[in-house]
């Protein structure tokens, strides 16, 4: 059959983005810094809201009643707003605060993620509805959108406990079962529909604040950052804030690079060395919010998800320099031959860049098409996408 | 060739199942009307918000999608919020003594580490009563400023309704929930700090907005601050609310203010 150049590069176009959906599972380190980086944000929060628990979540708080009155949180289904009940008692807060802590440290090690993962965001939306003015607003509101759509990923493919059973397993020559039957192409396109949800829900919060910066006259003129770093609830290091405002060219620069950098996101990122750029501007935008303003959880909520823009060979390598410099400094410490030292690295972390056994399989949406006979068929002029 | 080429030469495209495809088709059609949706949600222009389903939209993503990005936007805040809150104290004399004006917020923000925990509460309820308290009009805003008796709550509640523009009493609603909030919050701040002096019979909340020095008079040491926005709440009896924990409060909040800096 003859194809048209059109149909062509369309069947080109759609193989590739079937091949993306359904033959892997896309962002695993990114997702893996999102799970281990929102799960001890939250466990830092909870920690530091402990000594004050009651003023802010707990009885001292039904002041705060006419508040809660109004607020999305509301309407959320059953039993969202029965595990975390207003009316309890603040012994029976602590005790499921500190349920939701134990379940908060699982997320972070990535202990049976296909269960605990959902929990987690269960009991984190539950634990939100108590104070709504401070749990869903803010850099929170952003938290809980990720979530929701980190449920439909696979969120211990790297750097978890999971990884680690899986890797036993696999030396062990056990094949792992999916979970109730579910096929692999099917956990691979909601995992890579969830990141593609993160991606774009990144590049909204992006754009969209920027453009709401537009309409304001100071972040125009350039001299919007001045006001935050004045404003005392935004002060963390007075003697700091107060030496910036008054760098007046850095005032300007940091109000327009702010604005501009936040707009064009979604641009720079379809380049390689744009898509690098732009991930440094954003991230020292965020470290200097999160420093200068007192707002390192908002940072840190867009930072972690970030790093799903970087590529998996990057991680790759990323690992693998830290392990070699990790290495070397041992051997460093103290001298062994190095067939021992290579050995006892191997064992410690094994097979940095080949993925796990489990990815290694035909996963792929051939082998399930024709598990009988593996058999691929080619789309376009090739089998192979170029 | 780079990382990149090389990853995609490697790809192996085939043709997917029947299921696979259909269920392709499935989660991509959904993710497109997330899509879209998010994006009306969160249209920042007016004249497409009227265009678009928003109304839609904004049913499709409450309560889970809820979102504003209207971050130090369309202007960064220029002045610090605050809720200052006075008390009536009657001694076991009789006598009668107005406290001085307390900055809530600053005990509130008093420690680097709490600070950190934003949103703060008394900084959300002076910003919310404040903007209730500059939606009302000029007869409702004079009874508000007036005091107000225990026996009169009702009929003070009624009168504000009545005063609004072209009958609607949404305003007057909303000043009326958000002035709860913080009787109920001056309460217990009051018990907090002054209850050993005696019983605390009245209450007053002072929501203001500390304006900051404009840009343009940043390096005029001589230059004061802007007048702030103030809203003027007459005196209101003590409000506490079913289950309310006055001695867990009272710890919590006295213990702040006693190692403020800390």
């Amino acid at each position: 059959m003859t194809n048209t150049a059109p149909t062509s590069v369309i069947a080109r176009w759609s193989g590739r983005a079937l091949n993306w959906l359904l033959n892997d599972r896309r962002a695993s380190y990114g997702l893996a810094v999102m799970r281990i980086g929102y799960g001890t944000m939250s466990l830092i929060l909870m920690l530091m809201y402990l000594p004050s628990l009651s003023y802010y979540f707990g009885r001292a708080s039904t002041w705060a009643d006419p508040l809660r009155a109004v607020s999305p949180v509301n309407e959320y289904p059953w039993p969202i707003l029965d595990i975390f009940p207003r009316d309890a008692s603040d012994t029976q807060l602590l005790i499921t605060y500190a349920l939701l802590g134990v379940v908060t440290v699982l997320f972070i090690l990535g202990w049976r993620m296909r269960v605990v993962a959902p929990v987690f965001a269960l009991l984190w939306l539950s634990f939100t509805t108590i104070s709504p003015m401070i749990t869903n607003s803010g850099h929170y509101a952003t938290f809980r959108v990720m979530l929701i759509f980190m449920i439909f990923t696979d969120l211990s493919r790297r750097w978890s406990l999971d990884a680690v059973r899986r890797r036993r397993q696999a030396a062990a020559g056990k094949t792992p079962r999916p979970l109730l039957g579910i096929p692999r192409w099917f956990s691979n396109l909601t995992n890579n529909a969830g990141v593609v949800l993160i991606g774009f829900q990144l590049c909204t919060i992006y754009v969209v604040s920027a453009i709401w910066k537009l309409h304001g006259s100071t972040w125009r003129d350039g001299t919007a950052v001045y006001y935050p770093l004045r404003v005392d609830e935004l002060t963390i290091f007075p003697g700091l804030s107060d030496f910036v405002w008054q760098l007046t060219p850095i005032v300007f620069l940091a109000s327009w690079v702010s604005v501009f950098a936040q707009l064009l996101f979604p641009v720079f990122l379809l380049n390689r060395w744009t898509r690098i750029s732009i991930l440094v501007i954003i991230t020292g935008m965020h470290v200097g919010i999160g420093i200068l303003l007192a707002l390192p959880f908002f940072s840190a909520v867009m930072l972690f998800a970030d790093a799903v823009f970087i590529r998996e060979s990057t991680w790759t390598w990323a690992r693998g320099f830290v392990r070699n410099l990790w290495d070397r400094l041992r051997r460093r410490d103290r001298p062994t031959p190095p067939a021992e030292a290579d050995a006892g690295a191997s064992a410690e972390e094994p097979e940095p860049a080949p993925a796990p056994a489990e990815v290694r399989e035909p996963v792929g949406v051939a082998s399930v098409a024709e598990p009988a006979t593996g058999r691929r068929w080619p789309l376009g002029r090739s089998a192979t996408a170029r | 060739m780079s990382p990149e080429q090389k990853d995609r030469s490697t790809e192996t495209v085939s043709r997917p199942t029947r299921g696979a495809a259909i269920a392709t088709v499935v989660v991509a059609a959904v993710v497109i009307v997330h899509m879209f949706f998010t994006l009306v949600y969160n249209m920042p222009f007016q004249k497409a918000r009227e265009a678009l389903p928003t109304a839609a939209a904004v049913e499709y993503m409450q309560p889970f999608f809820t979102q504003d990005y209207k971050i130090f936007a369309p202007n960064p805040v220029s002045g610090d919020h605050q809720l200052w809150v006075r008390a009536l104290v009657e001694a076991e004399d009789g006598t009668r003594t107005e406290t001085e004006w307390t900055n809530a917020t600053a005990i509130e923000l008093g420690n680097d580490a709490r600070r950190l925990l934003r949103k703060h509460l008394s900084v959300v309820t002076s910003e919310r009563l404040l903007a209730a308290y500059r939606n009302l009009n000029a007869a409702q805003q004079k009874i508000v400023q007036a005091n107000l008796h225990a026996s009169r709550v009702d009929e003070y509640r009624e009168e504000l309704r009545a005063a609004a523009t072209g009958g609607v009493a949404t305003s007057a609603n909303t000043f009326l929930r958000y002035a709860r909030a913080a009787d109920a919050y001056s309460t217990q701040v009051a018990r907090a700090l002054w209850s050993e002096d005696g019983r605390i019979v009245a209450v007053q909340t002072r929501p203001t907005f500390d304006r900051l020095v404009r840009w343009d008079d940043r390096f005029d040491p001589e230059q004061p601050r802007p007048a702030a926005r103030i809203a003027t709440i007459g005196w209101r009896p003590t409000l506490t609310f079913e289950g309310q924990d006055g001695d867990a409060f009272t710890d919590i909040f006295r213990n702040w203010n006693e190692n403020l800096n800390d």
